[in-house]
């Protein structure tokens, strides 16, 4: 794989959320190469998108460190970090395309406002970079007259159209069908190896992680319970979420523990019984 | 920085010497050497040789694209050569145009910001930097440090002020009649039917032209622009743009700001005169004045510091509709149910804010003029 020693992405005792008083995620330590596919992996509202947000800089932390290209992202000048974060690409768990302007107009956003390319080139770029996540002959469409999939994708295409260094993605594949979602899955592992971008993936679906990841990120508890290769992490019993995720077991019925409404009540046909 | 070209005439092909980095800073240039060669009649054939490339991205990538496609078209080639693996690998990554063309069609209108602030105090400082923001923007925009987004500002105004034309004409010209008719009976009983040129001219110029403008605008103009920006804060458009590196106060605050300035004022000139033709049309029609009375005891009325007061009054009008709304836009949490309570909070604050400044105007100018 292409990657190198130089750490673009470092968290140190980072801790984000929205309120001081109840952080969504502490004792943060990430260190993330350049041209690594690293892939952040926890149940739903374990802070995955949250741990995005601060990333792009959308969020500060609650605590501790972020370096995002060398630069730490929360002291940089509006201006500056704005410069930074050209060079990075997010695409958001909900796409947020520009609903009131077309598709090409959504992708080319960037390209408009921070080069001077000429038009063919822009509509060109525009083009090629939609055919690459799949899409082709829609650019005149709104957003709102495309399936959420295509949408996703356009979204993706808006991300990756400046060439970022890293780009940022959140659950690409979700709500994609299969034969799309690895065709996507090829596509990322090409451009991360022709451009050398660096990629850090939310996702869910355990064939992406396998084709895709160098590296697993695993929240769970509020915490970074896990970070190691596939094949690392699999066999880690003595990581309960950890292991659950790579072998698809469902976690324990909640009637079976002591807190159950029905333990909670004087069991009235035993006690008789 | 152009590559050098070597003219194999006798073939009628130019070979392009491609050195350094074909990337997004080379492209423009490399993309006009490309269209000068394909426009060359002599050349029908070019071939690019990649000896000398560094860097190749994907503007570069998209110039070849588009150079192929129009060599294509002029029945010439184009051929690469000295390809380096790395540099072929991109190539083959992207597709090659087809001949089906990016429809010309460009959609509609754009918008919106983020924030925080649950607070009244974290309110009252996101609003201040919002003003200073949106001041500091457009000193920028206006010394020429920075541009609004292309087709931003026409678009904003054109739709502030189309869209508001015709209603504002026909409120204004009810309003210059009702104005006449009202004072018609009273100044007849002293036989000063002629005073009605003054109180039409003076009450449309220095109040109700600024004010029945400012109120429309609130509703239309105001209340769209908090519900785009709310709308766009809740699809998390505002975060998308601030990702992008696009500052949201100068992409969606301040060409609204500005197109607001701009149109307000020559809104209200225009509610004025068409208030001043509606009392116009009854005093002569109905009061027994002459056409050239009323217009002359009308230009005698008004002086030019009635007009200055009344557009000065409209700009700040302007101020306030778009600062509220897109504040109150900017600022909204929630889902899209927020968007609607959003929209409504705008209108109401902004007339109330509306009506409080033109009672300072009133006051201040009161003071100046007799104290
Ligand atoms: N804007 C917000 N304000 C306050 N709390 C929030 C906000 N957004 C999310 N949260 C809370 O922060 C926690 C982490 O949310 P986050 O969106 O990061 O989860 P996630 O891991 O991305 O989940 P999913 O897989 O469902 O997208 C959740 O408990 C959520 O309720
Ligand atoms: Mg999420």
């Amino acid at each position: 794989m292409a990657e190198s020693t130089e750490v673009v992405i470092e968290c140190r005792n980072l801790a984000v959320g929205y309120a001081p008083e109840e952080p969504v995620l502490e004792d943060v330590e990430i260190a993330i190469h350049r041209g690594e596919i690293a892939a952040l992996l926890g149940g739903s509202g374990s802070g995955k998108s949250t741990l995005l947000k601060t990333l792009v800089g959308l969020l500060p932390p609650l605590g501790g460190d972020v370096r995002v290209l060398g630069e730490r992202l929360y002291d940089l000048s509006d201006v500056g970090r704005a410069e930074l974060l050209r060079r990075t690409g997010m695409l958001f768990q909900y796409g947020a395309l520009f609903g009131s302007r077309s598709i090409l107009d959504n992708v080319s956003l960037p390209l408009r406002e921070h080069t001077s390319l000429p038009e063919p080139v822009i509509r060109e770029m525009v083009r090629q970079k939609l055919a690459l996540v799949g899409i082709e002959g829609l650019e005149s469409r709104l957003p709102a007259d495309v399936s959420g999939g295509q949408r996703k994708r356009v979204a993706l295409a808006r991300a990756a159209i400046m060439d970022p260094e890293i780009i940022f993605c959140d659950e690409p594949s979700a709500g994609l069908d299969p034969v799309v979602a690895a065709g996507l899955d090829r596509t990322l592992r090409r451009l991360q190896e022709l451009f050398g971008m660096t990629m850090v993936a939310v996702t869910h679906e355990l064939e992406s992680i396998k084709t895709l990841a160098d590296r697993v990120i695993m929240l769970a508890s509020g915490r970074v319970q896990a970070i190691g290769t596939v094949a690392e992490l699999s066999g880690r019993e003595d990581l309960p979420e950890v292991y659950r995720f790579f072998h698809r077991i469902p976690p324990e019925p909640a009637g079976v523990s002591n807190s159950s409404l029905l333990a909670s009540l004087g069991d009235g046909d035993q006690e008789g019984g | 920085m152009t590559a050098r070209v070597e003219h194999d005439r006798e073939n009628a092909t130019a070979i392009l010497h491609l050195e350094g980095h074909l990337d997004f800073a080379r492209t423009r240039a490399f993309h006009d050497q490309l269209e000068g060669l394909a426009r060359q009649d002599d050349v029908r054939r070019l071939v690019l040789d990649f000896e000398g490339v560094g860097r190749l991205d994907s503007a570069g990538i998209a110039a070849i694209s588009v150079a192929s496609t129009r060599f294509a078209e002029a029945g010439k080639r184009v051929d690469i050569r000295n390809l380096e693996a790395s540099h072929r690998a991109a190539l083959d990554l992207m597709s090659a145009a087809g001949h089906q063309r990016t429809p010309d069609r460009e959609a509609g209108a754009f918008e919106r910001l983020g924030a925080r602030a649950a607070n009244a105090w974290g309110q009252l400082t996101a609003l201040a930097e919002l003003v200073v923001d949106a001041v500091y923007t457009m000193g920028l925009i206006a010394i020429r440090r920075r541009r609004l987004p292309k087709g931003a500002l026409t678009e904003q105004a054109v739709r502030t002020g189309v869209d508001a034309l015709f209603i504002i004409a026909l409120l204004s010209f009810l309003l210059g009649l009702i104005l006449a008719f009202q004072s018609a009976f009273h100044l007849a009983q002293f036989g000063a039917n002629i005073y009605a040129a003054n109180l039409v001219g003076l009450a449309m110029t220095r109040e109700f032209g600024p004010m029945m403008t400012g109120i429309m605008l609130a509703g239309r103009s105001g209340s769209a622009i908090a519900a785009e920006l709310a709308t766009m804060t809740v699809q998390e458009e505002v975060d998308a743009l601030r990702t992008m590196g696009i500052d949201p106060s100068r992409f969606l605050v301040a060409p609204r700001i500005l197109a607001l300035t701009i149109v307000q004022p020559a809104l209200t000139l225009m509610s004025i005169f068409v208030g001043l033709l509606g009392g116009f049309l009854i005093s002569t029609g109905f009061m027994d004045i002459s056409a050239s009375a009323y217009i002359s005891q009308t230009l005698t009325a008004l002086g030019m510091n009635d007009f200055v007061f009344g557009l000065v009054k409209s700009v700040v009008f302007a101020w306030i509709i778009s600062v509220t709304a897109c504040f109150t836009g900017l600022q909204i949490r929630g889902g899209a149910s927020a968007v609607g309570e959003a929209t409504t909070r705008a209108v109401v604050a902004s007339i109330f804010l509306i009506i409080v400044a033109d009672s300072v105007f009133a006051t201040v100018s009161t003071l100046v003029s007799h104290g």
